[in-house]
């Protein structure tokens, strides 16, 4: 994902650096990387939200503690109550997380209106 | 006066991609006028290789290297981009991540020029391109008009003092009245820049507004069918276009490009 973003900043944004003087190294710091920037942590906080829910899958199957590992033993023991509150609790959980980052987001890049 | 030395040469000018032959055998001069320079503008239909010239000039690939001929800056071959040859483009290609401010700063910063002074220098510039100072020095380009970001464009490309301003139809994504105004801001700046300027444009009025001469071109493969040389604009726009002997100019200009452009259709 990485790569598409510091590509996807157009050749425009080189050349006019290239017309006011920038070397190569100030070309790839000061723009392409900086240009790449957002998209590049956008992209992580995606992948971000992907990652919870392998581990939450991974806890389900073999885990001797996490939010997965209380899943299945509530469910053994038929305590559905609990099954209940802690789904709730990975929910939140997760937003929780996705906001704190975004938060961030828009702290580091003000520049952008964030895209969700 | 022995030799005359020209800023931009092109001797026998040959663009090729592939089969299509962008700009064939231009060849021009323009002078070295030291303190003054000149106000180039290239006029002619879209696709026609203005833009071509502009980039060999500026030494940007594909365009840079030329397939045959000269290409001379200064008396030497073009090597490469540099801020000697400063260029705004059509496009809006301020830096995002960067205010105003910064935007402006950023050749000096490229350079090596210490904070203090980029801040000053930036300020001055954002001044002199009609911003203000107090209310956008700070912001980003996302809250800017297309007429401010052009604005940012030139006193980012200004500060540098280059020898040659390239400009690829600057304005040619802005409404006809902010344009207006960007045509009076550059007339004002150019010559305080003391550079030599090569404008391409699809508008005559604008290329005779703006111009000391204009290249006026041919569809492709382009290359230069005439050059007229006109008078010095020294009002702004609103009051030349008002003008008898300037629209009589524009008209005559008009019917030349028609004419010379058609016969050319009509001999391939």
């Amino acid at each position: 994902m990485q790569p598409s973003n510091a590509s996807g900043v157009p050749d425009r944004y080189v050349e006019t650096a290239q017309t006011l003087g920038a070397s190569r190294t100030q070309i790839v710091t000061k723009v392409l990387v900086a240009l790449a920037l957002p998209d590049i942590y956008n992209s992580l906080r995606h992948l971000f939200g992907m990652a919870f829910g392998y581990i939450m899958l991974a806890e389900l199957i073999n885990a001797n503690y996490g939010l997965g590992y209380l899943l299945m033993t509530s469910q053994r023991r038929g305590l559905s109550e609990h099954i209940i509150l802690i789904l709730m609790v990975i929910g939140l959980l997760a937003f929780a997380i996705d906001r704190m980052l975004y938060f961030f987001q828009r702290g580091l890049f003000p520049y952008r209106s964030a895209d969700e | 006066m022995t030799t005359l030395s020209n800023i931009v040469e092109f001797r026998g000018v040959t663009k090729r991609f592939g089969d299509f032959t962008a700009i064939r055998d231009v060849t021009f001069a323009v002078p070295d006028l030291p303190g003054q320079g000149e106000f180039v503008t290239m006029l002619g239909p879209s696709g026609c290789g203005k833009s071509t010239v502009l980039r060999l000039i500026a030494g940007l690939p594909p365009q840079h290297p030329a397939s045959e001929g000269i290409v001379h800056v200064a008396n030497a071959p073009v090597a490469g981009p540099g801020a000697d040859r400063g260029m705004v483009f059509q496009d809006y290609t301020s830096f995002d991540n960067r205010t105003v401010e910064d935007n402006v700063a950023f050749g000096l910063e490229c350079r090596g020029v210490g904070a203090r002074e980029r801040r000053e220098q930036a300020r001055a510039w954002i001044e002199k391109v009609g911003l203000d100072v107090k209310r956008d020095a700070e912001k980003y380009p996302s809250q800017l008009s297309g007429g401010m970001r052009q604005r940012v464009a030139i006193a980012r490309t200004l500060i540098l003092r280059p020898r040659i301003i390239l400009m690829d139809e600057p304005f040619g994504a802005l409404d006809p009245s902010t344009r207006l105004h960007m045509q009076e801001l550059i007339n004002k700046l150019w010559r305080e820049a003391e550079a030599t300027v090569f404008f391409v444009t699809h508008s005559i009025e604008e290329a005779v507004y703006l111009g000391d001469r204009v290249y006026v071109f041919s569809s492709s493969p382009g290359t230069i069918l005439r050059e007229i040389t006109v008078p010095k604009s020294d009002r702004p726009p609103r009051e030349m276009l008002r003008e008898k002997a300037f629209t009589q100019l524009v008209d005559d200009i008009r019917d030349t490009v028609d004419t010379l452009q058609s016969s050319v259709r009509a001999g391939d």
